[in-house]
């Protein structure tokens, strides 16, 4: 029998253009805040994994979870860094439940950063696409953008998905941003301003149908998340929060080869095995953060997990069911949409909002009874997935 | 353009696989998939990675017959889901200083 796993607590940096952070200040600040909050002994912890994808040339540096239990005065402690795309936070997550549950370990760190802003935005482009098929995508230059454009063109005519549609995501997710202190997009938009008169200028196309503010940003941003087995959690707190279940699923790499190139079979999947593990349906969720690092992703993803059936996701972000008011608040953070997404990071900026809504710490942006939270975390453009379910104890 | 044909599932490829990814199997048959290629979906990308010299580049996902898809470079600045289209190999970028190759297309 394992052992049930607990969430002592999240916290993540404040996430944007963080040009005098290094890649260890990302992962180090968020990391000790947690160990001081919770008064955590250094030689409590046993293991440390930390999710990046870019260290090698963001900032010329590997083995970064080694040097992160260094920075700390961990020693003596397992120290991988976990490499998923941009599904390493949700991975290195799953890495420290299997950790804890099977009795190898009783307190891990998880720590994810990035660091994208500091390389030109071609070059950063370029990197991000090397998680694309080798032979057949990245050679002709796809890049993610280009793939969910593809995507997207696909998608929207299968289910007549407008323009508006995906605007009014963005509106919702900058709206969200705007009450959460530590997400990099500040600023409230408009339908009108995204699709209106003048707006091929304020919203240019970046890989048609997509525009720029269909698109998450460029973001340098660390988080990081405390785990234990229950016991060990109770001695630090009162409120952790219980991972009920995870799932991995992986599909076709190239996106050519999918049976459907409009389903995320591996998002779907990823779903039904963790909410399998967690003995709950999809209509039991309360907060969702899933993985918008495109506009039309948001909707996509919804139906995929079974919150609405195919082609209604669209008919949800109208009504307004998707708002921190609505039936079924989704990216209550601003997503990675206005959150920012910075890649290793992602993840694990994810939990932390699940978290700090199961906990009650998510101030204005607070669900109310929230219970049971979902976070999916896409690898790749679709080709793995990662789902993760909460609860509040 | 040839083609990969699954002997089990019958799924076809445009390149070579050692393990369907739909069945799971390694017999392949070399297939004719013929010239023409009808283009199923497209991007004009307007931030083009580095070692790509085109921009914007048009991106797109083409059928031949039986349903093998190839993604590649489409030179044109007109797209149209539907079009038809031809596959060409030649020169796609570069990495490193090292020229990559490939298939991209041209309208019929």
């Amino acid at each position: 029998m394992s052992r049930k796993v607990a969430i002592i607590g999240a916290r993540m940096t404040k996430f944007g253009n963080l040009i005098d952070k290094t890649l260890m200040d990302l992962l180090v600040e968020p990391s000790e805040i947690l160990l001081d909050e919770y008064k955590i002994e250094r030689k409590k912890v046993t293991s440390v994994y930390v999710s990046n994808l870019l260290g090698e040339i963001s900032s010329r540096q590997t083995a970064v979870a080694t040097a992160l239990a260094d920075y700390l005065g961990i020693t003596d402690v397992a120290a991988e860094r976990i490499e998923n795309g941009p599904a390493s936070g949700a991975s290195a997550i799953r890495y420290a439940y299997m950790d804890i549950a099977s009795g190898n370990s009783d307190l891990v760190l998880v720590a994810g950063a990035e660091k994208m802003r500091t390389a030109p935005t071609e070059v950063v482009t370029d990197l991000v696409s090397m998680m694309s098929h080798p032979e057949v995508e990245y050679p002709s230059g796809a890049t993610m953008p280009s793939l969910g454009a593809l995507f997207a063109r696909l998608y929207m005519q299968k289910y007549d998905v407008k323009p508006e549609h995906l605007a009014m995501v963005a509106v919702k997710n900058h709206s969200n941003a705007m009450k959460n202190p530590y997400a990099q997009l500040k600023k409230e938009i408009t339908v009108e301003q995204l699709l209106g008169p003048g707006s091929e200028s304020f919203n240019p196309y970046v890989a048609e149908p997509l525009r720029l503010y269909d698109m998450s940003p460029m973001t340098d941003g660390g988080a990081a998340l405390i785990l234990a087995d229950l016991d060990t959690a109770l001695s630090y707190t009162k409120n952790p929060v219980i991972i009920e279940g995870i799932g991995e699923s992986t599909d076709a790499l190239a996106l050519q080869d999918r049976e459907d190139p409009t389903e995320l079979k591996a998002v779907r999947l990823s779903a039904e095995k963790a909410y399998r593990m967690a003995g709950i349906k999809p209509e039991d969720v309360n907060v969702a953060e899933i993985h918008d690092a495109f506009t039309v992703l948001e909707i996509a993803i919804s139906e995929e997990i079974g919150f609405f059936k195919r082609g209604e996701g669209k008919l949800a972000v109208e009504r307004g069911t998707t708002k921190i008011d609505g039936e079924k608040p989704i990216n209550t953070s601003g997503g990675l949409k206005a959150r920012g997404h910075p890649l290793g990071a992602t993840g694990l900026a994810q939990a932390t909002e699940i978290v700090w809504q199961l906990q009650g710490l998510a101030e204005q942006r607070q669900v109310r009874n929230a219970n049971i939270g979902f976070t999916v975390n896409m690898g790749g453009f679709g080709s793995n997935a990662v789902s993760i379910v909460y609860r509040r104890y | 353009m040839k083609g990969y044909k699954c002997d089990s599932c019958g799924k076809v490829y445009t390149y070579k696989r050692k393990v369907c990814i739909k069945c799971g199997k390694t017999s392949f048959s070399e297939v004719d998939l013929g010239e023409e290629a009808r283009l199923i979906t497209y991007t004009v990308l307007y931030v083009v990675p580095a070692g790509i010299e085109r921009s914007p580049l048009v991106l797109g996902i083409a059928e031949f017959k039986d349903g093998a898809r190839l993604f590649g470079q489409v030179m044109t600045d007109k797209p149209q889901v539907g079009m038809k289209l031809k596959a060409q190999y030649g020169k796609l970028r570069t990495k490193d200083g090292k020229e990559l190759n490939g298939y991209y297309f041209v309208p019929e």
